[in-house]
């Protein structure tokens, strides 16, 4: 009997693990209520829901090694091989951290990023999916239009800004960042985007994001 | 789980990130969103059997924005405009590609504050 955990361990495991589950519901539950009127505004966002009427499930796979070597030819292939041959761009967000849509105009990035902010605002909502998050969605170049002095944390603010609260603190672990065009702005603007997400992710490992960009050689 | 470094200009050495394509579409998915755009299933079956008749079309039709161009011009001027010549399918694609252009562009000011506003009259010198 000594090799088999007891009874009690077994149940105190259970319900460790079923407690942990139901404070992740109870958390995941406050957030929708507080971001309520937020979220609401995304489903009701006319081009979100146009998006979300006329989805058709893209597929997305690993950059072959063909093209990572076109493109990439100053850095060596990854050894591992990838771990996926294709995964709904639906389904993106939840396997890894930072997540980058490489496609060229035309490809659906744009319309695949709006419909996982209209994904995860409703499911987040119905509580249909508990690995759904807080959306917010933004476009690079209006971003970078705003000058220096507004930054990602700043845009996200102003995006919650009735739902934070005079803390203004924001629920970062639980947000799904979605950010449009990073080859829509300039050089600087790119690397700043950078920089400040490096920071972000650095305080906020949990943070999820999903970049969409065209790549830089395009084949015509 | 596979993460690419990124190249020079983008995330190399900053984060891991893993960077994804996304697939040209396939003939379901075709069919699914001629079905959503074009609102009858008869006319989007018959748009989808004029489309992979034509090779080059066909070819052409598996971006997202093109099968909506190809979509729009079943919807709104009908499926000989698709058999008939080439120049009358990019003719009418590029007066919807610029229609389209002209709502984005308005969308895009009105979602930008007053501050972007002053920004980007300063950039273009208004």
């Amino acid at each position: 009997m000594s090799g088999r955990p007891s009874s009690f361990k077994v149940l105190a495991r259970v319900s460790f693990g079923s407690l942990r589950s139901f404070g992740k519901q109870i958390q995941s539950r406050l957030l929708a209520a507080r971001f309520s009127t937020y979220l609401q505004g995304i489903l009701k966002n006319a081009d979100f829901k146009d998006i979300a009427s006329r989805y058709v499930e893209l597929v997305a796979e690993a950059r072959s090694a063909e093209e990572h070597r076109i493109l990439d030819s100053l850095i060596s292939m990854p050894n591992a091989s990838p771990s996926f041959d294709a995964v709904e761009t639906s389904k993106l967000p939840a396997e890894t951290s930072v997540t980058v849509i490489e496609a060229e105009p035309g490809a659906g990035k744009t319309w695949a990023l709006g419909f996982l902010a209209w994904q995860h605002a409703d499911k987040f909502l119905s509580a249909e999916n508990s690995v759904c998050r807080i959306p917010v969605y933004l476009e690079l170049k209006l971003l970078a239009y705003q000058g220096s002095g507004h930054t990602i944390a700043t845009t996200i603010q102003h995006e919650l800004n009735s739902c934070i609260g005079p803390s203004r603190e924001i629920p970062w672990d639980s947000l799904l960042l979605l950010v449009d065009g990073l080859n829509e702005v300039a050089p600087q603007a790119q690397a700043n985007f950078k920089a400040e997400l490096k920071d972000l992710l650095a305080k906020h490992p949990t943070l999820h994001v999903v970049v969409t960009r065209a790549p830089e050689f395009v084949p015509w | 789980m596979w993460s690419l470094p990124g190249r020079p200009s983008s995330f190399r050495g900053e984060f891991s990130a893993r960077i994804v394509v996304l697939r040209p579409m396939t003939d379901k998915q075709l069919a699914q969103l001629f079905c959503k755009e074009i609102g009858d299933e008869a006319k989007a079956k018959t748009t989808l059997a004029t489309v992979l008749q034509n090779e080059s079309l066909s070819s052409w039709s598996r971006r997202p924005l093109h099968a909506w161009l190809i979509a729009r011009v079943a919807r709104q001027e009908n499926l000989s405009a698709l058999s008939n010549n080439a120049a009358a399918i990019v003719r009418t694609c590029i007066r919807f590609i610029c229609a389209r252009e002209e709502n984005q562009a308005s969308a895009e000011v009105s979602r930008t504050g007053p501050e972007t506003k002053e920004a980007l009259a300063r950039t273009i010198g208004v």
